[in-house]
């Protein structure tokens, strides 16, 4: 059985958000994705679209759009947010520190590392000058 | 979408109880609350997390940000957490903020710590 693709656009705007989450999470379910599996990726689509649209548009992406692919392999269920924002690998910066003391935190940072943590691999890559976020959760 | 509901206890400890999701979307709401409970001067507060079975980066960085302002705000003040569902423990000790906050198994545990 070939892949199956699912995409989804939604305005480059924080209330969009649990549309693209819903929508990624009914497809983890629906693929058998168990609940913990589930959760990790709607965590990690929530972290990397707050991104976006935080860093990326700065709060100012209402008529921009970004666009989530979910792809079904036969192994993996694999989704890339797609966005037009500046480009802008989010890997390259390096981890935050766990043992920061309380008053040097920033606050940035742990949505990558959280996503990172979750899912069982994640890349970048810049394609028609448009960043892609690719997260895979391996089926097991 | 959460509610919070505050009560205040004896010695001057504030109780906080969130109901909900605690993502980017409520985020703001969430740490305007904690804001506006440090700012009448609660600076002894439990955060009951026992109804949150989600929260994302931007929820800790609003309890990281409250916890700050209360520290500042006082010697004596805290924010201390109390019944975190394992979700949320998760992340707590993903980002070190475990060894940050008191937490505490239940919401008399937590209360009483500031006795």
């Amino acid at each position: 059985m070939g892949n199956r693709e699912y995409r989804l656009t939604i305005p480059a705007v924080i209330s969009k958000i649990e549309e693209a989450c819903e929508h990624v999470g009914k497809i983890a379910r629906k693929i058998g994705l168990d609940d913990d599996a589930t959760y990790h990726c709607h965590l990690s689509v929530e972290e990397v679209l707050t991104n976006v649209i935080e860093h990326g548009y700065d709060y100012a992406g209402a008529d921009k759009t970004i666009d989530i692919e979910c792809t079904v392999t036969a192994n993996s269920f694999v989704i890339t947010i797609i966005d037009e924002a500046e480009p802008f690998d989010p890997l390259s910066l390096p981890d935050p520190d766990p043992n920061t003391p309380l008053l040097e935190r920033e606050g940035g940072g742990w949505g990558v590392f959280f996503v990172k943590k979750y899912m069982d691999h994640v890349s970048y890559r810049l394609d028609h000058n448009r960043n892609h976020f690719i997260m895979e959760k391996l089926l097991k | 979408m959460i509610e919070i509901s505050v009560s205040g206890l004896d010695n001057d400890i504030t109780l906080a109880e969130v109901m909900g999701r605690i993502d980017s979307m409520s985020a703001n709401d969430f740490g305007a609350a904690l804001i506006e409970q440090i700012d009448a001067g609660n600076i002894r507060l439990v955060l009951d997390l026992s109804g949150v079975d989600y929260m994302s980066s931007a929820g800790l960085r609003e309890i990281v940000g409250a916890l700050k302002k209360v520290k500042k705000a006082d010697g004596s003040g805290d924010l201390r957490l109390a019944q975190p569902s394992e979700r949320v423990r998760e992340v707590l000790e993903m980002s070190g903020l475990d060894t940050i906050f008191q937490i505490f198994r239940s919401q008399d545990d937590a209360v009483n710590s500031f006795s």
